[in-house]
Order: structure tokens, then C-alpha cells, then sequence
């Protein structure tokens, strides 16, 4: 190979992934629109299209059906879906961890946590709204989870394996502790922390999905700022710094995004599992890591997976609505076995 | 053309309580010398490049002509001095291309911001000379230790540093890469005013190539001179503590390590 062989090679390549961005982003539309066509009452796909689009050819039922029960759910999937992936691939770059993810290392759970203790008690602080509270302390505990977990990485001492496996006692600790509050909490209190502890799309609201999206959109670009960094981080944290990265500094703020993303998600749909998992490892197969690409693709990746998982909660069991949750960790477990059992031929 | 010199005085660096470079002082080194580090393992040669190259805090002073870099952020640091680690990670799923251009996009260059285009032109003339362009679209996980030794390379010597500080770049390489690398970094060294600093344990390869030689025991220099001054019988056995004897043939060093080399 010469050097314009490896140009066109480069230009080869190049192309190749912006084809697979945006098949993978084409394929979100399908799996958006086939999320609001199914449920208890199917609707075919002409009439989700006229729902969007030209609403006066719906009768008033269809049109409620779509624009405040489908349409919010699908939206939520989507969203959650971005903004657990994104999450996930910054924590499995900035921990050097290919198993890390806000739900395998206890973040979610913590957040899960946060907003059982917030439900139950009931606490409220001046000047925050009390519909705020629940997400607050959900991202409070969620914060101090992952705080906790780059103390640990930073120590050379822990190693890799340390860090997952303090993780997972932060997943059986704060479990645990939800159970406890689940266990002395009052009737009312316990069917909205059952709702958490399975992770469901089914109280999306319109206010929920401005603030999640608000979150998203707020987010995504400091996480773009810092794809350079980042990819120069998988390379070692040494060469890194030789680079002039302040690596404490982005691990911080990376940090900070993780646990807005995961907090704001876990406040509003529960623990949903695997998708910080499984979607920034299907980018990174697909496109490597690269994170100018990676951290956008695992946004598109998280929200495919997770929308055609909302679309088989419905399908699975006809005539019921799974919660989510379960159904991304039937996708997501074999998905990740496959990917790190089968490691496909790379260009 | 760089143009300054690198001195350092009374640096000091450690971890901990373990002092492992103990108040260091080496004389000028002007622009465009290759230096060569020799010595045992653990004689403080490691310690002393990530002190140069601000990633480890030490005290007294390494100044570049005017410039005292310890006083220098990580950012400033990084636009004159470049360090190449021992270790590429393996299990990383970029080419060796992505991993030079990753290093320009994600470090500050001397000069003005590169755009793409010219990003990619340097990173494939840096990777062209070390001899690797057959490789430039290869993932790092799909590389031998050797390889993954050049694209290092590459990668640092894509930033066009004025300090360039090398541990131990050719102990994967086989012989044709080991020459070929030297050669390079001399002949860079010299075109540009770079300063080269390397870690070596090839004693043959650093009397052969570089303008001068440090010996380093237990955290102190034990020689400091052009090669044929440096490497003698007595400093060897020494450092090394083994029967070593030294003899000029032809003009070239010839090392006899306890009968080894």
C-alpha cells in the first residue's frame, strides 16, 4: 500500500461510516414510527404518519391516542435510549472499562435509590418545585455513585476488575437499600418505587420529555467538545497528558454528564438495563473509536435499541405492556454475549 | 529550526518518600544532539523523561533556552515537549492513521490549528518515513509489539516537538526497524534542531548513534560524554556490575559485556 493508496483507503472508510450513521439514524425513524403504531389498539403506519403530520384526517380518539399516549412514549424510548448510550460510552472510555455502564456499575441504581428516598420522605427544599425533588435527589445519589467510582479508578492499586466489582456492590447496596424502603414504605409510596425498580416508558409525559431532552441537547455538545480528548485517552492516560489533556479535569466533567444523563433518566422511566451497555459497544464495532463518531453513533445506537425494545414490550406478550426494563435486559444480555463472543472481521 | 538548548539543574524527583532521581544536573544540550540514556533498570531513567515532560512533579529546573518548563501548564508543556510512553494499549479499536491524527487533533501543535486536511498529510508523511504506510489503515488491536512501537513513533514524531523524549522506542524492533528508526530520528534531529532524549539498552546502537551518551546508576549520572568517552570498561562494570571491556576498532566502539555482547 502507498501513501495515495492509504488516502483512498482512509476516504473509503470515511465514507463508509457517514453511510452507516445515517442508516442507523434512517432506522430510528422506522423504529420510532413502528413504536407509535403498536400497542392495544394497533394503528397502521398511514394513520401514525397523518398523526404527525395531518391531523385532521384522524378521528379525535385516534388523534388522543397518538399525540398523548404513543407519541410521548415513543419520544421517551428514543430519548432514554440516546441518552444512556452517550453515558455509557464516556464512562467506558474515561474508566477504561469496555463494562462499564450506568446500570452495571451502580449509577442507576443509586439514582433508583435517590428517588425512593425522595417518594417516601417526601422531603422538600426552598425555592424547588416538589415535582423537581424526585430527579434531584436522583441525580444527588447519583452523582456521589459515580464520585465514588473514579476515586476508585484513579487508584492504580484497584485495577480494572476493582472497579467493576466495587461497582457491582453498589448495585447490591443500593438494591438493597430500595428494598428496605420498599419494605417499611406506605401503599401509595410503594406502587410508584415498584415502577422504578422495573424501569417503564409508561409515565413519559410532555414536561418529563422537555426536561430529559432539555438535558440531551444541553449535554451532547460538551460531550462533542471533548471527543478529542477522549480518543486520545483510550490511548493511555500518560500519553494523554503528554498531549496537554488535563485528564482529573475532562474525567470530572465527563463525570458531571454521565450523571445528568443516567440521573434524568432513571428519574423519569426507572432502572432501564443494558443500554449503556450494548449500545456504545454496537457503535464502536461498527464505526471504532474514533469518539467524533463513536459518541454520536452510540446516541443512535441506544435509541434504536431501545425503541425496538419498546416496540417487542408490546408485541411480546399480546394484550400486555411489559415494563421496558425487562425486555432490554432479554435484548441486551444476548446482544453483549454475541458481541464479545463473536469479534467480527474489522477493516 | 529550533535553536534552543536544554539544560537541567538539581532536579530531583520521586515517589513518595523513594527519591528515585537525586538532584540531576545535566550541562546544555544544544539543539539537534540525540542523547542516549543508558543504565540498570530502575536507575531513575523513566522518572526522569515524565519529569522533563511535566507528567510527574519534581523539583529544581529543566529550562529550553529561556524557558523554565517546569513552570509551564500541561497545555504549554505539551506544544514543546513530546513524550512516547513504552506502551501503546492493544485492545483499542483505531487505525494507526486515526492514532496520529487523534494525537494532532487532541494536542496543541506549534504554530497555528491544523485543519483536516493537513492533519492527514502530516500524520501520512510522518507515518511514510518510519516506513509503516502498509500498515496506516491497519486497527491497533491487529498489530505486533514492534508495530505498535512505530506507530508510536509516528505519533510523536508527528507533533513536531522540540523536545523529544523516547523510552525505549526500539526494544520490540527487529533489526531493520532498529536501524531504520535511529537513522530517522538522527537525521530529523538534525534537519529540524529537535532535541532528542532516548532511553536505550542497546549499548552498540547508542555509541553508533548518538552525539552523546548518559549513564545513569541509582538515580545520578554516573558518565556524561560523547559515546567513546562515556562507555569505558570502568563505568560499565560499575553500573552494570559485570566484567566489561571496551576497545575502539576502526573507529567504532566495540563492547564486550561479560563475554555477551
Amino acid at each position: 500500500m502507498d501513501r495515495q493508496e492509504a488516502f483512498a483507503a482512509y476516504a473509503r472508510l470515511m465514507r463508509r461510516r457517514s453511510i452507516i450513521v445515517i442508516t442507523i439514524a434512517l432506522l430510528c425513524v422506522v423504529a420510532f414510527a413502528l413504536d407509535i403504531s403498536t400497542g392495544p389498539s394497533a394503528l397502521p403506519l398511514s394513520n401514525v404518519w397523518a398523526g404527525l403530520f395531518a391531523p385532521e384526517r384522524l378521528s379525535a380518539p385516534e388523534l388522543a391516542i397518538i399525540r398523548q399516549v404513543r407519541l410521548p412514549y415513543a419520544l421517551m424510548a428514543i430519548l432514554v435510549g440516546a441518552a444512556l448510550s452517550l453515558a455509557g460510552a464516556e464512562m467506558q472510555t474515561i474508566l477504561n472499562n469496555p463494562l462499564a455502564s450506568p446500570f452495571t456499575l451502580g449509577v442507576s441504581s443509586a439514582a433508583s435509590f435517590g428517588a425512593a428516598l425522595a417518594i417516601v420522605l417526601g422531603f422538600s427544599l426552598p425555592f424547588v418545585p416538589a415535582d423537581w425533588m424526585v430527579p434531584l435527589n436522583a441525580f444527588l445519589c447519583a452523582f456521589g455513585s459515580v464520585l465514588m467510582l473514579e476515586a476508585l479508578a484513579r487508584r492504580r492499586a484497584t485495577g480494572v476488575e476493582g472497579v467493576v466489582l466495587f461497582g457491582i456492590a453498589l448495585v447490591f447496596t443500593f438494591n438493597a437499600l430500595v428494598a428496605l424502603i420498599q419494605y417499611v414504605a406506605s401503599q401509595e409510596a410503594l406502587s410508584q418505587l415498584v415502577f422504578w425498580s422495573m424501569g417503564s416508558l409508561a409515565r413519559a409525559t410532555w414536561a418529563n420529555l422537555a426536561v430529559l431532552g432539555a438535558v440531551v441537547v444541553l449535554v451532547f455538545p460538551f460531550s462533542l467538545a471533548a471527543a478529542n480528548a477522549m480518543t486520545a485517552l483510550r490511548l493511555g492516560e500518560d500519553r494523554a497528558r503528554s498531549f496537554g489533556i488535563d485528564v482529573e479535569r475532562m474525567r470530572f466533567a465527563s463525570l458531571l454528564r454521565i450523571s445528568a444523563l443516567a440521573a434524568t433518566s432513571v428519574a423519569f422511566v426507572g432502572t432501564i438495563g443494558f443500554i449503556g451497555l450494548v449500545g456504545p459497544h454496537i457503535a464502536r464495532l461498527l464505526l471504532g473509536e474514533d469518539h467524533r463518531f463513536l459518541l454520536p453513533a452510540s446516541m443512535l445506537t441506544g435509541a434504536l435499541v431501545m425503541s425496538l425494545a419498546s416496540v417487542a414490550s408490546k408485541l411480546l406478550v399480546p394484550g400486555t405492556l411489559l415494563p421496558v426494563g425487562i425486555v432490554t435486559s432479554m435484548i441486551g444480555v444476548p446482544v453483549f454475549l454475541a458481541l464479545i463472543l463473536r469479534r467480527p472481521e474489522r477493516v | 529550526m529550533f535553536t534552543e538548548a536544554l539544560q537541567i539543574e538539581g532536579l530531583s524527583a520521586g515517589y513518595g518518600a523513594r527519591t528515585v532521581v537525586h538532584g540531576l544536573s545535566i550541562p546544555a544540550i544544544p539543539p539537534g544532539q540525540l542523547v542516549s540514556l543508558i543504565g540498570p533498570n530502575a536507575a531513575g531513567k523513566t522518572t526522569l523523561l515524565r519529569t522533563i515532560a511535566g507528567l510527574h512533579a519534581g523539583e529544581g529546573s529543566v529550562r529550553l533556552g529561556a524557558r523554565e518548563l517546569t513552570k509551564l501548564s500541561l497545555a504549554d508543556h505539551a506544544r514543546l515537549v513530546t513524550y512516547m510512553p513504552q506502551s501503546l494499549p492493544q485492545q483499542v479499536a483505531l487505525t494507526v492513521l486515526e492514532t496520529v491524527t487523534g494525537a494532532l487533533r487532541a494536542s496543541p501543535v506549534e504554530g497555528a490549528r491544523l485543519s483536516d486536511a493537513e492533519i492527514l498529510e502530516r500524520a501520512m508523511e510522518v507515518i511514510d518515513r518510519v516506513g509503516i504506510t502498509g500498515l496506516a489503515m491497519t486497527q491497533l488491536d491487529r498489530l505486533s509489539g514492534g508495530q505498535r512501537q512505530l506507530a508510536s513513533l509516528s505519533q510523536a514524531l508527528a507533533r513536531g516537538p522540540r523536545v523529544l523524549l523516547l523510552d525505549e522506542p526500539i526494544s520490540a524492533l527487529d533489526l531493520h526497524f532498529q536501524l531504520r528508526v535511529m537513522k530517522l530520528v538522527h537525521q530529523i534531529a538534525r534537519e529540524t534542531g529537535m532535541i532528542v532524549l532516548m532511553v536505550l539498552h542497546d549499548l552498540e546502537i547508542a555509541a553508533r548513534w548518538s552525539d552523546r551518551v548518559l549513564i545513569f546508576a541509582e538515580g545520578r549520572l554516573a558518565a556524561d560524554g560523547a559515546p567513546a568517552e562515556a562507555i569505558n570498561s570502568a563505568v560499565l562494570a560499575d553500573v552494570y556490575r559485570v566484567a566489561a571491556e571496551v576497545k575502539l576498532v576502526d573507529g567504532r566502539l566495540r563492547i564486550d559485556l561479560d563475554g555477551i555482547l
